[in-house]
Order: structure tokens, then sequence, then C-alpha cells
């Protein structure tokens, strides 16, 4: 138990560490390059018209 | 009557009979993830700039005071840690960092730069030192069988301070700043409070082992060419030829991993074009590959042999940071993350793995404070790598190169420092017999 409890105790604040440094590299493999502004498409002229998906998604 | 420190001595802390030698390593995990804080430390930069009212280069003196102290701190101390023994050792390191982060409070307050100099430089730095080498030499009586894990494990820890410090001060200077305030003052306070009770954790909980005991079923192996089963002091180990070769390792595999993790950021945005936020996760990327390489690599060198995984981290690295050239040539961003990912690994392997070589050339006698003197090679790999990777980027910028490509002149660079490295790590040899000491 006292086992379990030393090691809960080091692995919880590094697994939190961990996992702020991969929330912080996600944009790494989600995102791309900014694209030039002439081959963003045109907004829909309709509201109700679906937005079309952004590069990456 | 025994005096209120006598637990605090090496004696009170040798292991009861039956005593489970796994609760040492999170003891110094414990320690290591609250000084390696100190690589969180540019979270501050801003806050601490504004409300010192100074520029960043005079705040971030505090860090390199900071790392410089962490190296003189190990190289002085360490015979006071071998004698003293880790309990002891771990309360010191507390006292000083924790107390270095209150005095930094303080200096917030009393807007003090010379205050936040002295308390998080030259205080908290003694700690770092401290508590970087406290674990050391008792990991490694304890794991005879896989030293290189063990203390892999502690430095690990280390590395995985830099990834709680830097979003933990940021969280909390969050919640605490208001009109007229950062919330770095508080901030730096509780994270004395938080790092105190894990400090504390260790401290208590670390033990020695008797000096006749041996994990069960274990035989110690007949002395090798590569492992000795005799004992150098650190008076004696520094003189060695041996000693200034694993030095300059040491200094090499770090400059060269050290230039790149600075500019990390940068280099990912200037060689692709890519955004701040994904510079940034890149950086955040190569932090976890940092961490988890000095369990890696280190827990690797227990079956390879040490001098086999420095070799290995001097030519593969050398032969990564030859691609780097070619994945920013075919923009191919997937080759150079995962070559930069591998080199980081073995740049925190290095780190973790230099404690176990110093115990198979000089045995564990005093390996703490021998691995304390050798942290000077880390203090100066920290000005060299930096310094080499800056001026030639600059140099080559301003002789006309787009910055994408100026880089690729340090990769080059970075090749040279390695080979340099293996250079020494092949000239290791065991230790003369002259040196040994016959009654550790």
């Amino acid at each position: 138990m006292k086992l379990l409890l030393s090691w809960l105790l080091v692995a919880l604040p590094l697994g939190w560490g961990v996992t702020q440094s991969v929330k912080k590299a996600t944009p790494l493999f989600t995102s791309q390059p900014a694209q030039p502004a002439a081959a963003t498409p045109p907004l829909p002229t309709n509201p109700l018209a679906p937005t079309p998906a952004k590069p990456g998604q | 009557m025994s005096s209120p420190f006598s637990a605090l001595t090496r004696e009170a802390t040798v292991a009861p009979s039956g005593f489970n030698r796994w609760l040492v390593p999170p003891a110094a995990i414990a320690v290591h993830m609250c000084i390696g804080q100190v690589y969180g430390f540019s979270v501050f930069n801003k806050p601490l700039t504004l409300a010192l009212g100074t520029d960043i280069t005079k705040v971030q003196f505090a860090y390199q005071i900071a790392l410089m102290m962490l190296g003189l701190s190990a190289a002085f101390f360490g015979k006071w840690v071998e004698h003293s023994g880790p309990r002891k050792t771990m309360l010191a390191s507390w006292l000083f960092f924790c107390g270095g982060l209150v005095i930094s409070s303080l200096a917030v307050r009393l807007h003090s730069l010379p205050l936040l100099l002295f308390g998080y430089g030259i205080v908290g730095g003694i700690g770092l030192g401290l508590g970087y080498i406290s674990p050391v030499s008792t990991l490694v009586k304890w794991f005879p069988d896989r030293p290189g894990m063990a203390t892999g494990m502690a430095i690990m820890g280390f590395g995985g301070g830099a990834l709680i410090g830097s979003p933990l001060a940021q969280e909390l200077m969050k919640h605490f700043a208001k009109e007229g305030s950062t919330g770095a003052g508080e901030s730096l306070l509780v994270m004395a409070a938080i790092y105190s009770f894990f400090m504390l954790f260790g401290a208590v909980l670390v033990r020695v082992p008797s000096s006749d005991w041996r994990p069960e079923g274990w035989v110690p192996k007949a002395a090798t060419q590569a492992i000795t089963s005799a004992s150098v002091a650190v008076d004696t180990a520094w003189k060695t030829p041996q000693f200034w070769l694993l030095w300059v390792v040491l200094c090499m595999n770090v400059s060269a991993g050290i230039g790149v993790l600075g500019r990390a950021a940068d280099m990912c945005q200037d060689m692709f074009g890519v955004s701040a936020a994904i510079g940034a996760g890149f950086t955040g990327l190569l932090s976890i590959f940092n961490m988890g390489g000095r369990f890696a690599w280190s827990s690797v060198s227990d079956f390879t042999g040490r001098k086999a995984v420095y070799s290995i981290y001097f030519i593969l690295g050398a032969a990564l940071y030859a691609v780097l050239p070619y994945a920013q040539q075919t923009q191919n961003k997937t080759l150079f993350v995962a070559c930069t990912a591998l080199i980081i690994s073995m740049y925190g392997g290095g780190f973790a793995t230099i404690p176990a070589y110093l115990r198979d050339l000089f045995g564990s006698y005093q390996v703490g404070a021998i691995h304390g003197r050798l942290i000077t090679a880390w203090s100066v790999a920290a000005v060299i790598g930096p310094g080499l990777i800056n001026s030639l980027f600059t140099s080559r910028v301003s002789g006309g190169l787009p910055k994408a490509e100026a880089y690729n002149g340090t990769f080059y660079l970075m090749c040279a420092l390695l080979g340099i490295g293996l250079v020494a790590n092949l000239l290791v040899r065991p230790v003369s017999a002259r040196h040994h000491i016959k009654q550790p």
C-alpha cells in the first residue's frame, strides 16, 4: 500500500505535466501552415448553408 | 539523549531488513521533479519583468545564475553529500530551493531585482545542485543490478519537473493576477509550499541500504573490463583521464542537444513557416522525449553497457543531424520532427546514463560526489551549445542566407561536436588499479 501510494504521489504530477505538454503539442499534428488569402473559399451567402471544412480538419 | 537532528544522519536512514527498495525511486523522483522547475523559469520572464520594472535579460540572469550555482554547488558539496547521506542533503536542498522561491516572492513584493538574483539564482541554485546529486549514490547502491535504470528514473524526474513547473506557474499566475499585479509573487510562494510537500516527502521516505545488503538472488558479477568492483575516492577520480574524458563526453552530448532545445520553436517556424503555436507545440513534444529518453536510454545501457550506448548517442545523433538539412530542403516536417525528437531523447539519455558510467569506472563509494564534479560539464555546455548555434546562425543570416537554410550549417557543427564526444568515449579505459582504495 505504501509503495503504491508513493508511486502514485509522483506519477500524478508527472502525468499532469505530460498531459499539458501533449495538449501543447497537439497543433503540431492537427494544424496546417496558413494558406494564402486568395485560396480561402468565399463565405456562403446563405447563412443556413454548411460551412466548408477548414484545411486540416 | 539524542540530538533532534540525529534522525537526519546517514546512520539513522539505514533501511531495516525487509525494506522494499522500490520505495527509494519515488523519493528521488519527488525531489528531482521539484528542482526541475528551473527549466520552466522562462514563464516568469515577462511577469517578473513587469513586476520588477526591469528588462528581460536581467530577469533571465537569475536563471543563468541558478544553473551556474547548480554546477558549482554539486561540485563543491559532493563530498559533504556522500558523508551526510541523502536525507540531510534532501532537507538542505529543500531549505535552499524553496527558500529561494520564498525570497523571490519577497523580491517581487519589494520590486527588487538584486533580491531576485540572490534568492532564485544563488540560494535556489545551491538547492538545485544539492537536490540533483542527493539521490544518485543511494540509488546506485540500492540497484547494483540495474544502476542505469535506477538513476534514469530520478533524472527523468528532473526532465518531468520542467513539464510540471511551467504550466503550474501559468495556472497560478492566471489565478492570482489582478489589476496592477501579475500574480508572480503569490505564485512563487504557492509553488514553494507545493514543492515543500514533495521534497519533504522524498526526504522522509529515502533510506540507504546497510553495507552488507544485496538484492535477493543477485550475485555480483566478477569485475570486467568495463565494470569495476573497486572504488576510487572523489579526490583521486577527478585527476584521472577517465574523469576528463567523461567530462568531454557529457559536455559534447549536452552542447549538441541544448543548442536545438533552446531554439526549437524559432527553428520550426523559420524552417517550415509554421505558426508560433505549432512552434510551441514542437517544444512541448521535445520536452516529452527529453523526459522519456532519460529513463529509456539509461535502462537500455544496463544491457548494452555504457560505452556502447554513448556511442549510439554520438553516431546516431550525428547521422540524424545530417538528415535535418534534407528535411528542410524537401519541407518534410514529419521527418524533421522525428529526427529532432530522437536527438533530444538521446540528449536526455546522456544526462541519465552518466551516473551509471561513473559507477562502472569508479565504483559506488563516492559516485555522487564524482557526479557532482562532472556536472560542471553541463554548466559549460549551457554556454557552448546556445552560443555556437546562435553565433553561426547569425553570421549565416547576415551573410545573406535565408533563415530557413541558415540552420543547416549549425546542424553540421552539431555533428562535429558529437564526433568529438565519440572520440572521447572510445578513449575511455578502465581506471588504473593504483587509483583504487583498499577499504572504502
